[in-house]
């Protein structure tokens, strides 16, 4: 693993590290065992098929705690993220490259916290947009780089 | 009737069944949260922060347990340890943990969640779902009709403190 990157404050339009990852057979085996769903078209290859996808899919639930790991890997322990939504719009493959990233729209400064307003989405490698979303994250007020979520340095 | 007439008037039927049964509501207590469980979960989503991991790690940032990773509760589809094999659909969903509605004969996917993350999660907590199927829209689609149902649940600790709230839509054709 590389060094996390300098944490940048967030301002508007400010892009959010990417995550870039495959998700292959194993690890969408692995996402169904330890979220106990059991739906075929997640692990096997001959049922997607008939359900007309080409290769197993990746689960809604596994694109969305993907998104959110751009987000907490920004925050670190400087804030908490308090909401994520996601939509998804077309389907991934086991083996296919996503790009996952957000981007800052907004900012408010609310008494001590300050509240980030995420645009959220996932690409293949053909661009394709797969899954979109938002999310919103609390920080504490002076970005602290060791404050406690919920206290006051 | 034409495959495309049977599909449309199959769905019909399922729809006017399904509304019915709007409003439903039930719930199922999930017991503690166990560090087995939920570290597994974070290392399969490649997400190791050592709050997960490490109970020092965890107390020096404020919190009194090991925290629990924050899609831990709203990613995991059964918690109950059945059903057995036979009683699966076919394409291997467990209707009961899926949804209050049955469809035979219908594809399933996930379509979206939205996630609240009222309160920290940690080892121990007893925490209790409680689940009420709230939407359901018709739509015909470039692929055909389907139905979208929404389910949201409730996570509330042993206090009743809501910890997460989550609308989750699935798709059906």
């Amino acid at each position: 693993m590389t060094a996390a990157p300098a944490f940048q404050q967030p301002e508007p339009g400010l892009d959010l590290p990417e995550l870039s990852v495959r998700p292959g057979e194993v690890q969408l085996f692995r996402f169904s065992a330890v979220s106990w769903n059991a739906h075929r078209i997640h692990y096997d290859r001959d049922y997607a098929r008939q359900e007309g996808y080409e290769r197993p899919l990746v689960h809604s639930q596994l694109h969305g705690c993907l998104l959110s790991r751009v987000v907490t890997g920004w925050l670190g322990p400087r804030g908490r993220m308090i909401r994520i939504a996601w939509q998804n719009r077309a389907p991934a493959f086991a083996g296919d490259l996503l790009l996952v990233r957000a981007r800052v729209r907004e900012v408010h400064q609310d008494g001590s916290e300050t509240r980030v307003e995420l645009d959220l989405e996932s690409r293949n490698a053909a661009g394709t947009v797969l899954v979109q979303g938002t999310a919103c994250a609390v920080l504490e007020g002076n970005h602290s780089m060791h404050s406690p979520p919920g206290q006051t340095p | 009737m034409n495959p495309a007439t049977d599909v449309a008037a199959a769905l019909a039927d399922l729809e006017q069944a399904a509304r019915a049964l709007l409003g439903r509501r039930d719930q199922c207590a999930l017991g503690p949260m166990l560090r087995k469980d939920f570290q597994r979960f974070a290392v399969t989503v490649g997400d190791v922060d050592p709050l997960y991991f490490d109970e020092s790690a965890a107390r020096a940032a404020g919190h009194p347990a090991l925290l629990v990773p924050p899609l831990y509760l709203s990613s995991v589809m059964g918690w109950r340890p059945g059903p057995e094999e036979a009683q699966l659909r076919e394409d291997g969903l467990s209707q009961d943990d899926l949804l209050p509605v049955p469809l035979p004969g219908l594809r399933v996917m996930g379509a979206g969640q939205e996630v609240e993350l009222l309160r920290p999660l940690h080892e121990g907590t007893q925490v209790t779902m409680r689940r009420e199927f709230t939407a359901l829209r018709r739509r015909d689609g470039r692929s055909g009709p389907m139905l979208m149902f929404t389910v949201r649940r409730e996570y509330v600790d042993g206090g009743g403190e809501l910890l997460v709230r989550m609308h989750e839509t699935f798709i059906a054709r």
